[in-house]
This record gives C-alpha cells, sequence and structure tokens, in this order.
C-alpha cells in the first residue's frame, strides 16, 4: 500500500481548497499524478465522493473486543 | 447463519472447561471475570467476536459445526489471555486488574492461554484426527506469537514522538491483523487443509483484523470522551498523522484529515476483505457469515 501517497493527497485535500475542489468534481483527473492502485484509487475516490458532501465520514458500527492496542 | 444457540453451546464449552480446571475456586472467579467484558463469550453480547470469526469461517469452510464450537471457545479462551496481558502492558483500564492486582492478572493470563490449548488438544479425545488437532494448536500458537512481535514494536515505540504512519500500520497489522488471520484459518481447518484455500481465509483475516483495529483507532481518536488514546498520545495511524500538523487537541485532530485518512485505509482494508470474499465464494464456500461481520465494521 502507497501510505505516503495517501497522506499526500489528504494533506492537499485539508489544505489546498483548489485541489479539493477539483478532487471533488473530478477526481480521475486530480489523482493522476499519484499513480494509486485500483483499491487505493476506489478509497480515495470515495473519500472525494464523501467530502462532496460535508466533511462527516460515513463510518459503520466499531465493536470492541478485539486485542486493540 | 450464526445464532444463539452456537454462541450459547460456545459458552457452556467455556464454563465447562473453567470449572473442570480444577483450579481453586477463588481463581476461577478471577478467570471469569476477563470473560465477562464487554464483547466476550460470558456477557450478554450477541456475537462475541472471536468465535464469531472462527464459526463464520468453519461454515465456511464447511467444518462440522460441533468442532467449531470447541475451537471457537479454545480461540476465545487464549484470546482474552491475550488481552488480559495487553491491559497490563499497557497500563490500560481493567476490572482485574482493579480487583486483583497485575500479578494475579499475570497468573489469570497464564491460565487462559494454557485453558484454550487444553481445549484444542482435547479434540483428538473427540474424534479429530491429530494432525488436524496439532495444525490447530500450531496456528493459534504462531498467531499468538506474531502477535507478541507486534506488541514489542508498539511498545518499544510509546515514547517515540517520530515513529511513521507505515509503522503504525505495519504494527497493527502484526497485531490484530495476526490474529484474526489465525482464528479465520483455525475455523478454515475444521473444513480443508487445502493450503491455498486456508491461504485466502488467513489473508483474509489479517485484513478483517487490520480494519477493525484502524476502526477502533479512529473511533478512540474521534471520541475523546470515553476513550484516552488522544489522552495518552497513542502511536495510532489517526494521532499520527495528526501530530504532524496540530497539537492533538479534538478539534484539529478532525480538521487535520487524519480521521479521513485513517477512513482511506480502513476502506482500502475493506475493500481486500471483499475481494477475497468473492474468490471464496466463487469456488463454492459460504460466506455469509463472514461478508456479515465485516459489515460491521467501519
Amino acid at each position: 500500500m502507497n501510505l505516503q501517497a495517501i497522506e499526500t493527497i489528504v494533506r492537499r485535500l485539508f489544505s489546498d481548497v483548489e485541489f479539493r475542489a477539483s478532487a471533488i468534481s473530478d477526481p480521475a483527473t486530480a489523482l493522476a499524478e499519484y499513480r494509486l492502485a485500483a483499491d487505493e484509487q476506489r478509497a480515495v475516490t470515495k473519500l472525494c465522493v464523501q467530502l462532496a458532501g460535508g466533511n462527516r465520514l460515513a463510518a459503520g458500527e466499531v465493536q470492541g473486543g478485539w486485542w486493540w492496542g | 447463519m450464526l445464532n444463539a444457540a452456537s454462541f450459547a453451546a460456545v459458552r457452556r464449552t467455556v464454563e465447562g472447561a473453567v470449572e473442570r480446571a480444577a483450579l481453586p475456586a477463588s481463581f476461577r472467579e478471577l478467570l471469569r471475570i476477563p470473560l465477562q467484558q464487554h464483547g466476550k463469550i460470558l456477557t450478554d453480547d450477541e456475537r462475541p467476536l472471536w468465535p464469531a470469526v472462527v464459526l463464520a469461517a468453519c461454515r465456511s469452510a464447511g467444518g462440522e459445526s460441533a468442532f467449531g464450537v470447541t475451537v471457537a471457545a479454545a480461540t476465545e479462551l487464549f484470546m482474552t489471555g491475550l488481552d488480559v496481558l495487553d491491559e497490563v502492558e499497557d497500563g490500560d483500564s481493567s476490572a482485574l486488574v482493579e480487583l486483583a492486582g497485575p500479578a494475579q492478572a499475570l497468573n489469570v493470563s497464564t491460565a487462559l492461554l494454557l485453558l484454550g490449548q487444553q481445549i484444542l488438544l482435547g479434540l483428538v479425545a473427540d474424534g479429530l484426527p491429530p494432525t488436524r488437532v496439532a495444525l490447530l494448536a500450531q496456528t493459534l500458537t504462531a498467531a499468538g506469537l506474531a502477535a507478541t512481535g507486534g506488541q514489542h514494536r508498539d511498545l518499544a515505540n510509546e515514547s517515540d514522538q517520530t515513529v511513521s504512519t507505515d509503522e503504525a500500520l505495519s504494527i497493527a497489522r502484526s497485531k490484530a491483523g495476526t490474529l484474526v488471520a489465525g482464528a479465520c484459518r483455525m475455523g478454515a481447518l475444521l473444513g480443508t487443509t487445502d493450503t491455498d484455500t486456508l491461504a485466502l481465509y488467513e489473508t483474509l483475516g489479517g485484513h478483517h483484523g487490520t480494519a477493525a483495529q484502524l476502526a477502533n483507532d479512529l473511533h478512540g481518536a474521534e471520541n475523546t470522551a470515553n476513550k484516552t488514546d488522544v489522552e495518552r498520545q497513542k502511536g495510532t495511524l489517526p494521532l499520527l498523522y495528526a501530530r504532524a500538523v496540530a497539537t492533538g487537541e479534538p478539534a484539529t485532530i478532525a480538521a487535520s484529515g487524519a480521521l479521513h485518512f485513517t477512513w482511506v485505509i480502513l476502506e482500502i482494508e475493506r475493500q481486500r476483505c471483499v475481494q477475497l470474499l468473492d474468490t471464496l465464494a466463487a469456488r463454492g464456500h459460504l460466506v455469509a457469515d463472514l461478508r456479515d461481520l465485516l459489515g460491521k465494521v467501519g
């Protein structure tokens, strides 16, 4: 997983208004320079779609009981 | 589908193991305390998680449910033992430590680990081939051992403010990911010994466990009222991300994109699970229960 690229993208989304706007309107073009793997591209695109509707994340239920760190 | 009867059977197996352990009554009472915590088998929780993973994988791979119950019980005892160790090592709040102190808690964890192994080995007398039982014991032991390596890294990094997000993710994989991988493989071993198939279940469990850990870390960073991750500056993925740009205050954690970053990584892990489930389904495995468990994460 290219964690550094994903981190860079998210930091830009939260600090660069123009980049955020272009990523929301056309994620494929905005993200092209980062050469993400298919699953990374899908996940970041999904984030961009969520950001279009505001900053709130769509998260599922979180269950405890695992060996949490 | 996993149902209340399955979990009731696991509960009876765990209770029976504790009762038959020929240990002092006062010690047996202490053993029950961690098993009565949220998400564990001796509570009213509908689907305690470790038994759920084992039973779902067993059903998926076509294993016999009676053996699934025993393996689920063994896994629950073993993982609860690791939970107790983790609480002591991390200095986390613990009902057991508060009641009985760290020395007793460590002794309880030892007993739980050994009880889990004892139940597993008892499967030979129940009719499971000894070679299969050996594989189950080997899987559980290997998962636990690998997780101690991850815990070592986590503890070693505790006061290190320069830990990278890569390292945090790697640790999550080597702890929660490894343990769920082991539990998934154990359930599947009751239905198959095919190497490729078992590798799929193990990989699935790895991604599922990592996703669940990330969801928990996201929750810890987001909900400061009930969690101490922020207070204790824990080295979780969202908090490490946020530290680079923010003061660590809750409002700035959210504003930095830390939660969204973690969500993206969680989503990637979840997608990988979905792909593996689709591969298993295409091979005729009954993955509905495993999909349902994944649906509860993130």
